[in-house]
This record gives C-alpha cells, structure tokens and sequence, in this order.
C-alpha cells in the first residue's frame, strides 16, 4: 500500500471521496481543521477537498481508527504532538492533557495533519557521488518542516547501503523505514538495520554494542536527548547522518542546541535542502 | 384422557417455573462473568496497557456465553472504526448480546464506551471501578434473591398450572 492510499485507508468515508480527487496530484499532507473543509497540501501550497466541513467526530473516528480506539497506546508519541500510523505520521492539535506539570497527551483535538511520505529514488544521486566520492563524511541535512528532509535521508541511507556500508537507522517516529510486523516499507538498501519507535538516545546505545555498523543515520534531531544520542556515537569510529528543522546554516547558530550540535563537530556536511515539491534544491557545503 | 390432560398441564406450569428459574441462573452466570471481564480488563489497562483490541480478543477468549459474544462481536467490529464511532459500536454490541442485564445495569456497561480508550489510562480505570462496584452490587443482589426466585418460579408454576387442573376437572 502506497502512502496516499494508507492515507485514505484512515480517513471517514465522507472526506476520502474528496480527497481521492487528489490522487494525481499526489498531496506531501492531507490537513483537517474542525469547521473547515479539509485541505491537501500540494507543492507546498493548501488546497480545498470538495466536500464537507471536518467534524469533531470526524477527526476522534480517525484516531480511533489509528489507535484501535486505544489512544492510552499512543500516549508517548501524543506527548510529543504525533502518532505514527503505517508509517505515515499524523500531527495534532488540540487541548492538551498536564498531569504532574508534564504534557501527557491531548484531548478535544482541533487539527490533524496526515503527512504522506514519498519514495523519490535518485532525487540527490548527483549530490551523493559529489560528496561522497572518497567515502563517507558525516552529514546534516537541514530544511523548513516538511521540506524533504526524510525523503533525502532516505535517499542516501539506501544508496550508501547498497554500495556496501553497513547503515543503523534510529527510526522514533517510524517514518523513514515506515517499518509493519519488522518489514521496512521503504527501500532502506540491501546493508541496513532498522530501529524503530525507540527514543535515539537508547537506540544509539543498541547499535553501538550489538550491530556493528560502520553509519547510524537518525531523522529531526530535535531535543537535548537527541544531541545525547549524537554525542554517544560521535568518537566512536562510527559515522553520523542526521537532519534537523531549519531553512539555512544561518538559522541553525540561531538555535542554541543546534548551535551545540554544530560546535561538537561532528559533522563534514551540511546539506540544506530548499524548494518545495518537484522543484527542491540540494546544497551541499563543506564545514 | 382427562388425567392426562391435567398431568400435561401440570408439566408445563413446572416447566415454565423451570425456565424461570433457569434465566435467573443465566442472569447470575452472565453478572459474575461480566464482573470477571471487567476487572480483567481493568487489571490488563494497569499493567500492560493493552489496546482495546488486543483487550477484546482475550476476553472473548476467557469469557463464557453472553459476555463471549459480546466481546466475539465487538472484535470483529474494530474493522468499522474509521466509519462509527467505538462508543457506538460498544454501545450496539451491548445492547445486542448483554441482554441478561436490566436496564441501568444496561446503562452502567454503555456509559464505558465514551471513555474506554478516549482518555487517560486513569480516567478509564476509574471508569472501569465505578461500574464494576455496581456490577458486584447487583451480582450480590441477585445471589441473594437467586434460591428465593428459584423456589418462587417453581412453585408459582407448579401451584397454578395445579389450579388449573383441578378447574379443568
């Protein structure tokens, strides 16, 4: 199954006839706000899905269905403002749930934002032979949120694989193996071990002692425990391919953890990817 | 062939005392097992915080008669979420295959549709002990009016299908 039909495998039946007009188009988001009409993000711009406006109902039936109505399942990801679903992942807003100072969740959901990723093979294979051409040096990705960042990341995790290096992926939020019963959906390459739905930190540690592997690649390092992660693999022979939320190199010093990604070292690359849809550019800048 | 006639009489008033008395007994099997279901599930949230699905399946497993229909169907319903609401779902299941309960005991089981899995782990347990505590009060109840009600069954059955015999004669 496609993204686009797991995408219309959780929406009400109501809003897939609208939505299912888009197929062509092949939308990066399918975006439901309560009281709106739904929308489908194409080529970096909202467009309406004819049909009805998105109903409180509307958007509990789609978790429902994401969750198996258990959404105490999902508690971990929901504190983090997402649920992974068949690799997809589904962004929401809504009222949130603080227990003990700590947000837990949320409830009276507001919006959801179903992000169907894509299989671009051979979108950076210039990129990979110029900077790769004497072997691997660690990288950065970096680009605006829904930029393309996983896309690529993917991208050079297969093909750094299939020529032969030995690639851990750290997957938390299971969108770059989209992994179902251990089986990656993605093309991850012939030379890859997936980890998915463990926090980086822990997952860095099980790839180190027990699988030997010569690159671990990670998806949006975003937290002070994500640079833990990175500063445990760091100094141990092991390479590091990574991606983090920002437009430009200029923006990552503005953010004072990755400012500290940045002064650890670590990495030789940052590529910064810019565009949207079919028209995306791939920077790569030696630092 | 009189005599016969009113032995025939008198066996079905004692049949019909034994029916009764036989879905009181029905009544009572189906509270202890729903009680069991309940604190099953109410044990399973706390520990390993299973999913509703994953819940059902095993109760279906352990339980017995109405209440292993009742969580049979609702399995096999999880495919129409998307398109109903769990509440909904639960709530047609009940009142479709919990039939031995009266109906606020009827209510009691419903209300659980609207926040199992819907809120925090907490919330549902403490769900869970409000209608388990008013299930255990009805199972008590009828423990105790159980030999009454059986003795009544049989009895009114018998005496009147007697009466009517000896009418008839």
């Amino acid at each position: 199954m496609d993204g686009f039909n797991r995408a219309m495998y959780m929406l009400p039946p109501e809003i897939r006839q609208g939505a299912e007009a888009f197929r062509e188009a092949a939308p990066e988001e399918i975006r439901l706000r309560q009281g709106r009409r739904p929308t489908a993000l194409i080529n970096g711009k909202e467009q309406e899905i004819y049909g009805t406006e998105v109903t409180a109902s509307d958007i509990e039936r789609i978790l429902e269905k994401i969750t198996g109505a258990s959404l105490h399942t999902a508690a971990p990801a929901m504190s983090e403002g997402y649920i992974s679903f068949m690799g997809l992942r589904v962004g929401l807003c809504g009222e949130g749930i603080i227990h003990n100072k700590e947000l837990k969740g949320f409830k009276n959901f507001s919006s959801l934002s179903i992000r169907i990723p894509k299989e671009c093979k051979g979108v950076c294979d210039s990129l990979i032979d110029e900077m790769y051409f004497r072997g691997f040096k660690n990288t950065l990705l970096i680009s605006r949120p829904g930029g393309g960042k996983t896309t690529a990341l993917r991208e050079i995790i297969r093909k750094l694989s299939n020529s032969g290096y030995r690639i851990g992926v750290l997957d938390e939020r299971n969108e770059l193996g989209a992994s179902e019963g251990g089986k990656p959906q993605f093309d991850l390459g012939l030379h890859t071990d997936l980890i998915s739905s463990v926090p980086k930190a822990s997952g860095a540690m099980m790839l180190l002692k027990g699988m030997n592997e010569e690159i671990i690649a990670m998806d949006e390092i975003s937290s002070a425990r994500d640079i833990s992660a990175l500063s445990q693999i760091c100094g141990c022979g092991v390479g590091v391919l990574a991606s983090a939320h920002a437009a430009s190199k200029d923006e990552l010093y503005m953010r004072p953890l990755y400012r500290r990604v940045l002064e650890l070292a670590v990495f030789r690359y940052i590529v910064t990817i810019s565009g949207s849809g079919t028209k995306r550019k791939y920077t790569a800048e030696r630092i | 062939m009189r005599w016969l006639g009113a032995i025939l009489i008198v066996l079905a008033g004692l049949c019909s005392g034994a029916i009764y008395s036989g879905e009181k007994k029905q009544r009572l099997r189906g509270l202890e097992d729903i009680c069991a279901a309940l604190e099953l599930m109410s044990g399973e949230l706390q520990t390993r915080l299973s999913s509703l699905p994953e819940l059902c399946n095993e109760l279906k497993d352990r339980s017995e008669g109405a209440v292993q229909i009742f969580f049979g169907n609702l399995s096999k319903s999880f495919n129409r979420l998307g398109e109903t609401e769990f509440s909904s779902l639960w709530d047609e299941n009940a009142r479709e295959n919990l039939k031995i309960l009266n109906d606020e005991e009827l209510r009691q089981v419903s209300s659980l549709g609207k926040v199992l899995g819907r809120c925090e782990v907490e919330r549902q347990l403490e769900a869970l002990t409000s209608v388990i505590s008013y299930m255990r009060t009805s199972l008590e109840n009828a423990r105790k009016t159980y030999p009454q009600e059986k003795k009544l069954g049989l009895g009114v059955g018998t005496a009147a299908a007697l009466l009517l015999a000896l009418v008839l004669l």
